[in-house]
């Protein structure tokens, strides 16, 4: 099996970028006075997934996060996984690239997590730092 | 795909050990802009950035490195203005799976940037 950093370069080379129409709004539990981040899908990645026969399984990168640094990883050297949707692909990111802690051990009762379409993150950023999740369903705007 | 063994590149004058070319190429790189929200120009082995807040952005890796012992460039420029921007590392430590940086203007508060582009060098896992 090819290394994953391969593949990557050979999927960037027939692949046309796909931007994402999502993006993911979250709270880091751990950070109550942080803003609202938002998770951008790379444009590339969202090809390789869209494309299939790239990417590794998700559990993989999981089970990654417990190997010491300097260890070998299974991620790069594991199987590639097939075809996914774009919705697929975000939840695919949201647990790749966001910590567990605020997708998968929050047990609060507010709604720290939200996958939105692109239009509804605010383009006025003059209070960034101030971006909360909005708690309510049906909004304009989801911080 | 093909794989081609060789550990020597040349083009009958020069030559170069193809581990020189493996282990000084780029790991990964992006290049974005940040003013009116988070957009991804161009990048390679980047699976998403998070924008943490103003001038601060997350790079997470597709292929991590094997350590966070890896080195990093980057550049921002401003729009519209002369005021330039300046990128260091944010107070989060580097780490194999992604790395944070801020960008800062010239009186050292954050501020985002126009044009970012970023390089990371370094041993994969």
């Amino acid at each position: 099996m090819s290394h994953l950093w391969d593949r990557l370069a050979e999927a960037k080379s027939r692949l046309a970028p796909v931007q994402s129409k999502y993006r993911v709004l979250f709270e880091d539990p751990s950070q109550p006075d942080s803003p609202a981040a938002v998770l951008v899908p790379d444009p590339n990645w969202m090809a390789a997934a869209l494309a299939g026969g790239i990417l590794p399984p998700i559990e993989t990168y999981l089970r990654d996060r417990d190997v010491p640094d300097g260890q070998p990883k299974e991620h790069p050297y594991a199987e590639p996984i097939g075809v996914m949707t774009e919705e697929q692909a975000i939840e695919y990111l949201i647990q790749k690239d966001i910590s567990p802690a605020v997708w998968r051990d929050y047990a609060g009762n507010r709604c720290i997590l939200r996958i939105v379409p692109v239009e509804l993150i605010p383009s006025d950023r003059s209070f960034r730092n101030a971006w909360r999740v909005c708690q309510q369903t049906q909004t304009e705007m989801a911080a | 795909m093909s794989t081609i063994i060789a550990t020597t590149l040349s083009n009958g004058s020069v030559s170069v050990p193809t581990a020189t070319v493996v282990n000084g190429s780029a790991k990964a790189w992006c290049k974005y802009n940040m003013v009116s929200s988070t957009v991804i120009g161009n990048s390679y082995n980047i699976s998403s950035l998070t924008d943490n807040g103003t001038g601060d952005t997350t790079h997470n890796f597709s292929n991590v490195f094997s350590s966070a012992e890896y080195a990093f460039t980057a550049c921002s420029s401003n729009a519209g203005s002369t005021d330039g921007r300046h990128i260091f590392n944010s107070t989060t430590p580097p780490a194999a799976t992604g790395c944070r940086i801020i960008t800062v203007n010239s009186t050292q508060a954050v501020q985002d940037g126009n044009y970012v582009g970023t390089t990371f060098h370094g041993d994969l896992a």
